[in-house]
């Protein structure tokens, strides 16, 4: 039968379920960003440090790019050519754990702590 | 049901007018194809109003429709995946009658959310994205109960001018 205590049952565990999974990479990643990792396609082609002001074209397949702009420990897309351009509207990146993601292009840009890309370069 | 056919066509109406509506609100989070959720009112109704198969169905030719108007071809995928996995929960916990409508949208929008994310993850093959999963539980959640009232509210009315022919 309805009633409202496997409601509340039934929202309160999809409410936990979502704490928790948010709890995942706050208590992985404590220590202070380290890195910037590009990955495109699945294979990483690089990885740079937040600290470092710089500017990276990412060139996808013959015309197109992406433009990363790592400022002030942030990282952001400054321009790019995607068709949707959702990559560009992202906010700042700057927790360990964040990414921004251009699916046109196939791209992943997250910030990571060092220690983890080690061993990420293991799984892949 | 007499008309069946008929009003199948107009909740299927219904449910691309949300979408359409949908485009014009800006609620973007990185993840192509994720929506708030608001033509998963026309599903609702049709579950409640015509049951599981009708509801697939309305569900599937919403996604492959709305995705051409509104979105590209690879967003068809993303859509229809998430539309999927949301109208399954939702006919499941519907089936069990333990829950109220707007407990059962609710699950039916954080299904499509995270249906959504299963596919974008296939793609891009990032742990990354797992950093976006609370974020759209709770907003599938949240818009999930309020269409959820909505149908609670419309619902009795529908039923009656089915049946009677008039309100």
């Amino acid at each position: 039968m309805k009633n409202l205590k496997k409601d509340v049952i039934l929202l309160g565990g999809i409410l936990f379920a979502a704490f928790v999974i948010w709890l995942i990479p706050v208590l992985l990643h404590r220590d202070a960003p380290a890195v910037v990792r590009i990955i495109q396609d699945g294979q990483e082609i690089g990885t740079y440090s937040v600290l470092e002001e710089q500017t990276i074209a990412i060139p996808y397949e013959e015309e197109s790019y992406n433009l990363l702009l790592i400022s002030g420990g942030q990282v952001s897309v400054s321009d790019a050519d995607c068709p949707d351009g959702l990559c560009i509207r992202h906010r700042a990146i700057e927790r360990s754990g964040e990414s921004i993601i251009c699916l046109p292009h196939k791209l992943v840009i997250q910030i990571e702590s060092k220690e983890e890309s080690d061993l990420d370069a293991v799984t892949y | 049901m007499k008309n069946k056919t008929a009003y199948l066509g107009l909740l299927l109406a219904f449910a691309l007018i949300l979408s359409y509506i949908e485009t014009m609100i800006p609620f973007q989070i990185g993840i192509p194809g994720v929506k708030l959720g608001l033509a998963n009112l026309a599903v609702v109704l049709c579950l409640y109003l015509f049951g599981w198969k009708d509801a697939m169905l309305l569900t599937i030719v919403k996604a492959i429709l709305g995705g051409f108007m509104f979105g590209s071809l690879s967003m068809i995928l993303y859509s229809v995946a998430g539309a999927l996995v949301s109208v399954l929960v939702m006919i499941v916990l519907c089936k069990t009658h333990w829950f109220h409508i707007p407990v059962v949208s609710a699950s039916g929008g954080v299904a499509h959310n995270l249906g959504q994310v299963a596919v974008a993850f296939l793609v891009v093959e990032s742990y990354g994205i797992v950093y976006y999963i609370p974020v759209l539980m709770i907003s599938g959640l949240a818009t999930g109960i309020l269409i959820g009232v909505v149908a609670t509210l419309v619902l009795p009315y529908i039923q009656t001018i089915l049946s009677k022919g008039t309100l």
